[in-house]
């Protein structure tokens, strides 16, 4: 049996007397999109910071590309290949929307000497340059090159989050309620964007979501906690059908909780 | 061509002809660099530290004590001893780093306090309460012997720091202090470590501490305890605020206009912290990001520049 691109082995999260993740595993397939859904307090987030080694699980193991995540400390992530964005959108606010994508082109920009000045320091500095410029190109944001990103409104401060997490080329990508906040023809182009990211560019994506239409439209696999436990995995449209699902998060409406 | 114009002007300084106002622009030159220091720590990594002083008081014993033990030329005393203030940071980083806000403040104005206790207790080393007398550095050729003939090596040296701040600025190093500052968990997540971030940022504050240590004992020829304390410290301070926290040109503009007021209110030095301190409150309740701020913002606000980022941004939300 060969091992899975990515997968949680049993994880176990524990907060003082509080089991926040209770024997979890799950597993995503390289190029696919996972959703991880749930009420709040489920599990989502505190399973998402594990992945990004924030917290470490008090037991059970992560595993990238057939290694174990666990002896690699948190900013050693991005370098990995692992990238992720933030629930309450974490930005460098007092600097540009080029330098916050230049930052999260960290693990990517080779190491060189950071005093003296030389062509090859001026050749990577311009080159990460181009390279930003053209992501901020592609999510709509050129313009807005030299705004501080406190200045900038919140959706596009969203893609900005996004943005600074593609920097670095990551191979899987965690979202962290990319959706939260933003209006319907946004929701409906981040759809879009997903999809491309996982079919055009082959990332694996795990995404924590509570806009249903959002999840129910781009995933792949769906796997659904409460109370810090795994209550269903399978497609979008097992997960509708399932009664323990509907039960715990989704309710009996035909509106999903937004 | 800013910086062009400060050369030449420098220059022009000795033909002046008085010996006091070299010595104020050796002074003022020292400052500099001293400034720059804290603030790569204080303004870019946005860590409040405030053991500054102690290393600008171990460079100084350090490089005096070195040139009189082996009369090596400054040019090598001068990065002895900015080595062992920047090793002293390296070492006071690893406990710092641990730390935030007004607990690290706490500690590191502690550290700064006991450096001073011992500057003062160890005599045999530091001379003690009496206060260290130089030796003139040695230049390879000759010595170093008044205001005058430092002050090209002074300007040199300050020159040479300035500029590799700027460089500091537009590399990656300077890029991820400045993300630590602002949001740890996207620096953590973008692959930028923030715990030796932080160490670097010390070790790098300690070092142009240390430098500007060296620069004292060019033009000086005589330490005492005295001069390395809570004072001192403050009067760095408000030059950054004052000037601009966090932008090169700024800490260079407050360091020089606090660097002259004290001539400019000749006769009036019993009312010197009186006025420093309206200047202070005058400066942060008009013009949060300090004078080079408020320079940025009327030139956007007049021309069709562009902002430049988060200089312009003026309101001063940040701390």
């Amino acid at each position: 049996m060969t091992s899975p691109f990515f997968s949680l082995d049993n994880i176990d999260v524990k907060f003082g007397g509080l089991h926040a993740v209770q024997g979890l595993s799950l597993s995503a397939e390289a190029g696919k999109i996972h959703a991880l859904i749930g009420p709040n307090g489920a599990g989502k987030s505190t399973t998402l910071n594990c992945i990004s080694r924030f917290y470490t699980p008090s037991s059970g193991d992560i595993r990238f590309e057939g290694k174990s995540l666990l002896a690699t400390p948190a900013h050693a992530i991005s370098g990995l290949g692992i990238a992720r964005t933030f629930q309450n959108i974490e930005l460098c606010m007092q600097m540009t929307a080029l330098e916050n994508v230049l930052v999260g082109m960290s693990a990517v920009i080779p190491k060189y000497s950071a005093f003296f000045p030389g062509t090859r320091r001026r050749e990577i500095e311009a080159e990460a340059i181009k390279e930003a410029e053209a992501l901020l190109d592609s999510f709509g944001l050129l313009s807005e090159r030299d705004s501080l990103a406190e200045s900038l409104d919140y959706g596009r401060q969203k893609l900005l989050d996004l943005a600074r997490a593609l920097a670095s080329k990551p191979r899987l990508l965690l979202l962290d309620e990319p959706a939260a906040g933003l209006r319907n023809q946004d929701i409906a182009a981040l759809n879009t964007l997903l999809k491309q990211l996982a079919s055009e560019r082959g990332i694996t994506i795990i995404l924590i979501e509570h806009v249903m239409q959002l999840v129910m439209g781009v995933a792949d696999s769906i796997t659904v906690l409460n109370f810090g436990q795994k209550i269903a995995e399978g497609t979008p449209a097992e997960i509708r059908s399932n009664e323990d699902v509907i039960e715990a998060y989704l309710g009996k409406g035909d509106h999903a909780p937004g | 061509m800013l910086a062009g114009a400060f050369v030449v002007a420098s220059a022009a300084i000795p033909m002046l002809g008085s010996i006091y106002i070299v010595f104020m622009a050796n002074m003022i030159l020292m400052y500099v660099v001293l400034a720059i220091g804290l603030d790569i720590l204080l303004g870019r990594a946005g860590q409040f530290a405030f053991a500054h002083t102690a290393f600008f008081g171990i460079g100084i014993y350090a490089t005096s004590l070195v040139n009189i033990a082996t009369g090596l030329p400054f040019y090598l005393t001068i990065p002895i001893g900015a080595c062992i203030a920047g090793l002293v940071g390296a070492l006071i980083a690893l406990p710092a780093t641990r730390l935030k806000h007004l607990y690290l403040g706490l500690a590191t104005f502690a550290f700064a306090e006991v450096a001073q206790w011992v500057f003062n207790n160890w005599e045999e080393v530091t001379g003690g309460a009496n206060g260290l007398r130089f030796q003139p550095s040695q230049t390879g050729f000759g010595e170093i012997t008044n205001d005058l003939e430092a002050y090209p090596f002074v300007l040199a040296i300050a020159v040479f720091m300035v500029w590799i701040t700027r460089n500091l600025e537009l590399s990656k190093l300077g890029r991820s202090m400045e993300a630590i500052k602002e949001s740890e968990h996207a620096a953590t997540a973008s692959g930028i470590s923030v715990n030796r971030t932080k160490a670097i940022a010390f070790t790098i504050s300690a070092v142009y501490a240390g430098v500007a240590g060296g620069m004292f004992t060019l033009f000086q020829s005589y330490v005492h305890p005295d001069v390395l304390g809570f004072d001192t410290l403050v009067l760095v301070l408000s030059m950054i605020v004052i000037g601009g926290i966090g932008t090169l040109p700024g800490v260079i503009v407050g360091v020089v206009l606090l660097g002259l007021l004290p001539e400019v209110m000749r006769g009036l030095e019993s009312y010197q912290e009186f006025i420093y301190g309206i200047i202070l409150i005058g400066v942060l309740m008009f013009m949060p990001r300090g004078i080079w701020g408020r320079v940025l913002s009327l030139r956007d606000s007049m021309g069709s520049r562009k902002p430049e980022g988060k200089i312009t941004a003026s309101q001063g939300e940040e701390s």
